[in-house]
């Protein structure tokens, strides 16, 4: 645990770069200005629905920057043969990158919750109700979600050069929007069209997100489709980082 | 050192794997929905009979959003009470080869679930494309099943009334049936209904409804089609006191119109 802790600090080190600071901020402020708009608007009323919507606009690009090249790019300058060489697993390595990027993504995330909160506080007009329990559910949906996200993304840096497992997952994500699209529209009374598009991209935690604020029944099937995603691919990701081929001497 | 490695892998795969099997199995549990759905062969001729409308549900077995209304929507005792009391709730397999095909056909279905609201002749109210909670659906259906027009009071029996408590009769003439339902949320508003039941008997004439036609031609004039429909204001005795025709029908537009026509007919002649 120790080793972990030790290897998470210093690769949160490494990941705020200036570049990534400023990048981060600036995201902070784009998922801001649609916050404080829909709680001035009236449009989220709850505190729930607050942190449901907060980064929507940004948190999909946040993602992209944050984990490109979350593995890859350590394979290809080095670090990863630097780190097994000193009997750091490649199970500890993965793991914590991934916390890495996942804390990342939540800092950009709370502190935008948090400073929407804050600049509506001044605002008499608005009036917020907070549904804390309500909130939470949402919170541990997304953060799910999130981690699957990363998940998925490490995975795929194990296989590809660089920061192109972003843009695999964002070509993934685009596709499966585009069969939603044409299946919804040209071939929703094919029967295996309508089944397949469902299952294209893992969005399991976010459909139960969504179940949950539009007041449906408990989404168990959505929360376990969400759960199958994570941990398949998270064994995915440890084998295949199990399998990079890294010269490393005496690992 | 790689078979710990490995078998942790294993144990992920193998939660993973269970987690998978279950959500497919809860995907087709079978429907525990006790809604009392009627036949679509009969169903028009019964709503024609008991004054209802006809609530249809377009699905199909491999649906995803279908089978979720199942579980929850038609699982909801409100919405299942007002299935089984408010409209004749009918329910068509997209896949069955004969009345599926129809629907699919006369009704332009191009998506499930769609949800249909229909008259007894089988003329479309209105529709709704994809998955609705319960309390959307309860909206939905009240929204037009449950209209204000409903409570009013039929022509004839309207101008009886009207000449025993010597009030005004206040006709909304429309083309169809479709413009009722447009209208119907305006209506609803207390200060409009208020406005006009204080001072009137309201009645509904539909140039569409062939019982309606001949008291159109008898007392007023056939909507125009450039609008979609008319006010209109009669004394107890039937003569025309004001007449006003129909184009836009936003709620506070209209309560200004309905204000406006009961007072130029309460001025004297």
């Amino acid at each position: 645990m120790k080793t972990y802790f030790i290897l998470w600090k210093a690769e949160f080190k490494r990941f705020w770069t200036i570049g990534m600071i400023i990048f981060a901020m600036t995201m902070i402020g784009l998922g801001l200005i649609p916050s404080v708009v829909m709680m001035q608007s009236g449009m989220v009323k709850k505190l729930s629905a607050l942190v449901a919507s907060a980064d929507q606009f940004v948190s999909f690009f946040t993602f992209l920057v944050f984990s490109a090249g979350i593995v890859g790019a350590d394979i290809k300058n080095g670090w990863v043969r630097t780190l097994l060489i000193r009997s750091i697993t490649r199970q500890q390595y993965i793991t914590t990158k991934m916390a890495v990027v996942f804390t990342a993504q939540m800092t950009v995330y709370v502190l935008t919750v948090a400073i929407a909160l804050l600049i509506v506080s001044f605002d008499p007009t608005v009036t917020i109700m907070f549904d804390l329990s309500a909130a939470m559910v949402a919170i541990v949906l997304k953060c799910a979600h999130v981690f699957l996200m990363i998940v998925l993304s490490a995975f795929i840096s194990c296989g590809v050069q660089g920061a192109f497992n972003s843009l695999f997952v964002y070509g993934w994500m685009t596709l499966s929007q585009a069969m939603d699209f044409i299946v919804m529209r040209k071939y929703w009374d094919v029967h295996w069209a309508v089944v397949l598009k469902d299952y294209i991209f893992p969005t399991g935690f976010e459909d139960a997100q969504h179940a949950l604020a539009a007041n449906m029944a408990f989404p168990l099937t959505e929360l376990l489709w969400g759960f199958a995603a994570l941990f398949i691919f998270f064994a995915a990701a440890l084998y295949a980082m199990n399998n990079v081929v890294v010269d490393t001497g005496s690992e | 050192m790689n078979q710990r490695r490995y078998n942790e892998i294993k144990i992920f795969a193998v939660i993973g794997a269970l987690c998978t099997i279950a959500a497919a199995v809860m995907e087709y549990v079978p429907s525990s929905a006790t809604v009392q759905w009627q036949p679509y062969a009969t169903a028009f001729q019964t709503a024609a009979r008991e004054n209802k409308k006809v609530y249809v549900d377009v699905y199909a077995e491999w649906c995803g959003p279908c089978k979720l209304m199942d579980r929850t929507t038609f699982a909801n005792d409100t919405v299942m009470a007002m299935l089984q009391n408010d409209v004749i709730a009918v329910r068509v397999n997209i896949d069955d080869e004969k009345i599926g095909a129809e629907v699919k056909k006369k009704f332009n279905i191009q998506a499930m679930p769609t949800s249909l609201l229909l008259m007894p002749d089988q003329m479309e109210i209105k529709r709704n494309v994809g998955y609705m909670d319960g309390t959307q659906f309860i909206d939905w259906i009240a929204d037009t099943a449950v209209s204000e027009f409903s409570r009013w009071d039929d022509f004839p029996g309207a101008a009886t009334r009207a000449a025993a408590e010597h009030k005004k009769i206040f006709i909304v003439a429309l083309q169809d049936s479709l413009k009722v339902y447009e209208l119907d949320r305006a209506f609803r508003k207390p200060a409009v209904k208020r406005l006009i039941r204080d001072k009137c008997i309201p009645t509904l004439l539909l140039n569409n409804n062939t019982g309606h036609q001949k008291f159109i031609r008898q007392y007023v004039l056939l909507p125009s089609i450039d609008f979609i429909g008319y006010l209109y204001v009669f004394s107890p005795a039937m003569e025309l006191l004001q007449a006003v025709p129909l184009r836009n029908y936003d709620g506070l537009r209209l309560q200004e119109m309905v204000q406006q026509i009961i007072a130029d007919a309460e001025k004297p002649a």
